[in-house]
């Protein structure tokens, strides 16, 4: 009995002294498969941090739903008390988890000196109310395609094309656009100069915020109903389609016929869409005759800039702690590892979305992708999407209203009473003014 | 004992109602009542959801959105109902092969995938020149129309109301055997022709079958938003959305949850309303009573 004794107390003293290794568990979303170094790199930041010492596994779940399934599976988990210790997000819903207090602030466990690193828009997009909510990963850069052929028809050269269209948008103004968009039309080299996204989406509030629209009162952190600017951006809408310039249907349009006439040179301008789908033109054969293009025939023929203004409006995804963690010091310690240089100019080139760190400009393999470096110049001078925990309501009513204004069913005046009325109803303390 | 045994049995099944029907059915007028958001959690708000939905002020796309639902639902019914009980008519006086093929022929749209049958619907219709429509129009010289912002409900009422037809032709067609031969004989021999045949004998004994698929059809399309939101998201504006499709993207779009809880439970009044107004008008006790 005694030697029993002897035993279990040794066993007892083995077992106190070692250590364990913390399991941390993580999930990321895609909902395609392409991002999934978004759950690769965390399994790598851990076994970085093994080789320094820090005993910590890390479980990573790579979510392919859709953003709304994701969404409501992190809601019922957090309810239930089985959520993880990392959620990644799109900057978005970063206020709606802030004010839910689903997510705790940064500021105090991320080193400062790292964050120094990050352009200030991608850590713009993770703030609510003054603090950091998430560590960006990525960014989604908004911005405008034209059509250089188009532009060589009309009688510009390579040089001239440059210099008045410049990829940060610097001193153009919407109505030289416009303006380009009418000769092209006359000239019969377009049906179309321009075609907007077909869904709620940024580009709306874009037209908006160059227009000089707010969004989000940064003091009271409430949502503003901007009625001058807002009117402004359904006139605009009203005057394309009255034009011929915006087709009336606009909003009934398919994604595959945007991305059709987009390629084969029929519309002088794309205002609805982001960087990376210079990426999806050589994944998916829309063009009629040529198929996938190649990346030849994209500098051949397309231009990229920024919104006027310039506006162009940057969508950040990242890494959140999750308030119902018991470890959200080691999990800060993961997400520092988790955004290195390098693992994240592997994950831009993967995913071919935008830097969120100055740094990765300075990658080997980062810099021999020219199309990506053109996109870091839109990042320095863009804006982030306008963040507050009810947009989406406010973003599907300017859509509404949208399509609304562009079948002729609303007048600019009567679409902007609809959004005051819905707003106030469905939105709590909005700001009209 | 005798009298408990039946009890037993179905108290396995009472259960599972219990669970996945009625406490979820409880739950929503619970959440109805809340201003229940993302967070899943909202302070109790008594009726206020179902002001703002009665106030012109505060919602003002109500009432297009509940004359959208009934034209929805009628019209969607009509085509349903009235092509499958024509095409069992017409397949009942084939026999052998043609009968086969006219009626698997029918039943294609039943097997075809959700995504799949809304995106045919959607290339049909595309606004473009690239739009099957467009380019049979294009083909006979004509011009391109924006059908779907110049016919949203036309469209959807189309896209579902022939996706019923296969299920009502197949229970119309197998309840049109039932009918004894005798009966259609003897009215031949006194000299009805087909329409009075049709009328007079056959779709009279089809009622308790055409009493089940309205009911039937008529729940299915009040619920019904899938295709809804694939060929036309509710748009444009909001001239295509159905009161099914409006709780749904304010319930889980916009994470309003009080509010999309309070206009399903409007939903399932107006469910109840039409199976209620359903059951008187086709006598349904007394047809179940019988054992028709």
């Amino acid at each position: 009995m005694k030697r029993f004794v002897l035993l279990l107390l040794i066993f007892l003293i083995t077992i106190s002294s070692s250590t364990f290794p913390v399991f941390l568990k993580a999930v990321t979303i895609g909902p395609g498969p392409v991002p999934i170094t978004r759950a690769k790199n965390l399994e790598i930041a851990a076994e970085r941090l093994r080789e320094k010492g820090i005993d910590v596994e890390i479980d990573v779940t790579f979510s392919r739903e859709k953003f709304t399934e994701y969404r409501k599976v992190f809601a019922l988990r957090y309810k239930t008390g089985q959520v993880e210790d990392i959620h990644s997000e799109d900057s978005g819903i970063i206020p709606e988890y802030a004010e839910n207090g689903q997510i705790i602030p940064l500021d105090d466990l991320i080193s400062k000196d790292l964050l120094k690193d990050f352009y200030p828009v991608a850590l713009k997009c993770m703030t609510w109310k003054g603090k950091l909510y998430a560590l960006p990963i990525e960014l989604v850069v908004y911005n405008i395609f034209y059509r250089k052929d188009v532009l060589r028809k009309m009688g510009y050269t390579d040089e001239e094309i440059e210099k008045m269209l410049p990829v940060d948008a610097h001193g153009v103004s919407l109505y030289e656009l416009i303006d380009l968009a009418k000769r092209a039309k006359e000239m019969g080299l377009v049906e179309w100069g321009f075609l907007h996204r077909p869904s709620p989406g940024g580009y709306f509030h874009m037209i908006t915020a160059m227009f000089g629209g707010e969004f989000v009162d940064e003091k009271t952190g409430k949502l503003i109903i901007d009625t001058d600017a807002l009117l402004k951006n359904f006139k605009f809408h009203r005057y394309l389609v009255e034009n011929g310039l915006l087709p009336k249907d606009m909003t009934s349009w398919s994604w595959k016929t945007i991305h059709k006439y987009i390629v084969e040179g029929k519309t002088l301008f794309w205002i609805g869409g982001h960087t990376g789908q210079w990426r999806e033109w050589q994944m998916v054969p829309y063009h009629e005759t040529l198929g996938k293009l190649t990346e030849e025939y994209l500098w051949k023929n397309m231009g990229i800039m920024a919104f006027p203004g310039p506006t162009s409006f940057v969508v950040a995804h990242g890494y959140t702690i999750v308030s119902r963690t018991k470890h959200k010091e080691l999990a800060a310690k993961v997400l520092e590892e988790a955004v290195a240089p390098n693992l994240l100019a592997k994950h831009c080139i993967t995913t071919f979305r935008g830097p969120v760190r100055k740094s990765v400009l300075e990658d080997p393999e980062f810099k021999k992708e020219k199309y990506l470096v053109l996109v870091s110049k839109i990042i320095e001078v863009a804006r982030p999407f306008p963040s507050h925990p009810e947009f989406s309501k406010y973003n599907s009513l300017i859509y509404d209203a949208i399509s609304g204004i562009e079948t002729g069913k609303l007048t600019p005046e009567e679409a902007l009473e609809f959004v005051i009325k819905r707003a106030k109803a469905e939105i709590k303390d909005v700001i009209v003014k | 004992m005798k009298k408990i045994v039946p009890y037993i049995f179905l108290l396995p099944f009472m259960v599972i109602v219990t669970v996945f029907y009625l406490l979820p059915a409880i739950f929503n007028i619970y959440i109805s009542l809340t201003d229940m958001d993302s967070a899943l959690e909202g302070k109790f708000v008594g009726l206020e959801n179902f002001k703002i939905m009665f106030s012109m002020e505060a919602d003002p796309v109500m009432p297009q959105v509940v004359l959208n639902t009934i034209l929805f639902v009628v019209f969607s019914l009509i085509l349903t109902l009235g092509l499958g009980l024509f095409i069992a008519l017409l397949t009942y006086d084939m026999r052998g092969f043609w009968r086969n093929f006219f009626r698997v022929i029918w039943f294609i749209p039943r097997t075809t995938p959700p995504v799949v049958w809304g995106f045919l619907w959607v290339w049909t219709f595309d606004p473009s020149k690239y739009g099957l429509m467009n380019m049979l129009m294009r083909s006979l010289g004509l011009g391109t129309k924006s059908w779907l912002s110049q016919y949203p409900l036309l469209i959807v009422i189309l896209a579902n109301g022939i996706l019923g037809v296969p299920y009502a032709m197949t229970i119309l067609g197998a309840s049109l055997e039932t009918i004894p031969t005798s009966i259609i004989e003897a009215s031949q021999i006194d000299g009805a022709n087909w329409f009075q045949t049709t009328f007079y004998i056959k779709i009279p004994l089809l009622k308790w079958p055409l009493a089940f698929l309205t009911i039937w059809y008529s729940l299915s399309f009040l619920t019904s938003f899938q295709y809804i939101y694939i060929i036309t998201k509710g748009g444009p504006f909001y001239d295509s959305t159905t009161l099914a499709l409006y709780a749904y993207k304010k319930a889980f779009m916009h994470m309003d949850l009080g509010y999309g809880a309070a206009l399903s439970i409007i939903l399932i009044l107006i469910s109840l309303v039409t199976v209620i107004v359903l059951w008187k008008k086709f006598y349904l006790g007394a047809l179940s009573q019988e054992g028709v």
